[in-house]
């Protein structure tokens, strides 16, 4: 207990500490890239397929390290799971807690992409990359470039030759 | 820019564009237009597993069969999915058609209901003039009233007496009532220009939606193209104008 709250900080939940505090053989130890240190819930942290297993390993007593997840990213991961421990809640307001969590900047979502593939959340990971999906619909060929930072890598030539392979999609 | 596509390692990029058909509703043109983005994004949007998915979707009678003809030839499934499309372009095309045409009625109905609303937003500043209009000459009234009860010299009083004289409804209701009217003007005028602005917000994306319905990729490039050769052509003609000034 004094070792967590050396590298407790302002930064997390307070919601986490007292329900850790309270069932304390409940509650795991997350660090993130940045050092910060996360008490949650096992409840909630079991949802990453990833911390389950290492739980079901008996690798979960003390800290456990997460080298691939800021503390911003691994905030959100965990706001997420909270909200989705109780499936019994109200599907509509599950949806609509979910449409405004995913309601992000790019690097935001694609940190909660990278997030949710090595923590193995599949609703996240399913819920983030169809966002970037929907965003990819409907759009030309520069809009997509412009709307995720893509550099075009093509020739002149080559994009020449691209759209002309890609044109009977297009023909009216 | 820090953030890039390369920052999406492969498989989370093939899981995108694997919901994007399954969930999003990608059609064969938004793969397409993916594919002319750049290299990565080409090479993974023209993988077998998503063509197959839009084969079986879009031709479902031909999918049972292709299992084998793919097997045997090299070509990939986006090949075989065009080779269908052309065989079954006018179907497709008129799919095509009937869905751009919707976008375009869609469009009109914005501009309509986006006209009615300016109407209705011009009908009531005419109202809240009106009462603005009205109201200030009852404050004048009650001046003159008011006015009548001190003393006066006899010219002034008489036109005072005059201006109360014309006044056939009580001044005091009649300006509660104006103010009341006015207070409901301008809720009026503040609700119509929130609607005009959604409805506004509306058209422009039904339009940008349509421009990329249009789309089409070798017309656009070209126009790209030529004001690039535009652009150098200024510049190589800045040039020669300094070669000639240094000369």
């Amino acid at each position: 207990a004094i070792q967590s709250s050396r590298f407790s900080c302002v930064g997390f939940p307070l919601a986490y500490i007292f329900l850790a505090c309270k069932k304390k053989s409940m509650a795991l130890k997350l660090k993130s890239s940045d050092n910060k240190i996360f008490e949650v819930e096992e409840l909630v942290a079991v949802q990453s397929e990833t911390i389950k297993s290492l739980v079901e390993d008996g690798c979960a007593n003390n800290v456990i390290p997460l080298p691939n997840v800021d503390s911003k990213t691994l905030e959100l991961v965990l706001d997420w799971c909270k909200n989705h421990v109780d499936v019994k809640l109200d599907e509509e307001k599950l949806k609509e807690y979910e449409d405004k969590f995913i309601e992000v900047d790019l690097a935001v979502l694609y940190d909660l992409l990278m997030a949710a593939n090595y923590l193995n959340i599949k609703d996240l990971l399913n819920r983030a990359s169809q966002k970037v999906a929907d965003m990819l619909k409907g759009k030309k060929p520069e809009q997509i470039r412009e709307t995720f930072n893509i550099v075009n890598d093509f020739s002149p030539e080559e994009e020449e030759e691209i759209r002309k392979e890609n044109l009977w999609a297009f023909e009216e | 820019m820090s953030i890039s596509n390369s920052f999406l390692p492969d498989e989370l990029w093939r899981r995108i564009l694997e919901i994007g058909i399954k969930t999003s509703g990608f059609r064969y043109k938004d793969l397409c237009s993916i594919s002319i983005s750049c290299r990565r994004l080409r090479r993974l949007s023209n993988e077998n597993s998503l063509w197959s998915h839009l084969l079986s979707s879009d031709f479902p009678t031909f999918s049972s069969s292709s299992s084998s003809s793919s097997s045997t030839t090299k070509s990939s499934t986006k090949t075989l999915y065009r080779e269908r499309f052309e065989r079954d372009r006018e179907k497709k095309l008129a799919v095509n058609r009937r869905i751009v045409l919707r976008k375009e009625s869609q469009i009109v109905e914005h501009s309509r209901k986006i006209r009615e609303i300016e109407t209705r937003l011009a009908d009531e500043n005419h109202k809240l003039k009106t009462a603005v209009s009205e109201l200030s000459h009852l404050r004048l009234l009650r001046q003159a009233s008011v006015a009548l009860n001190v003393w006066q010299p006899e010219v002034i009083r008489g036109r005072q007496k005059e201006i109360v004289g014309q006044c056939v409804v009580p001044v005091e209701s009649r300006i509660h009532a104006l103010e009341m009217e006015l207070r409901l003007c301008k809720q009026q005028i503040l609700g119509f220009e929130k609607a005009h602005k959604d409805e506004k917000r509306r058209l422009d994306t039904a339009k940008e939606e349509l421009v990329s319905m249009k789309y089409h990729p070798l017309r656009d490039y070209t126009t790209v193209m030529n004001v690039g050769d535009k652009e150098c052509n200024i510049k190589r003609k800045k040039l020669k104008r300094c070669h000639k000034g240094d000369g």
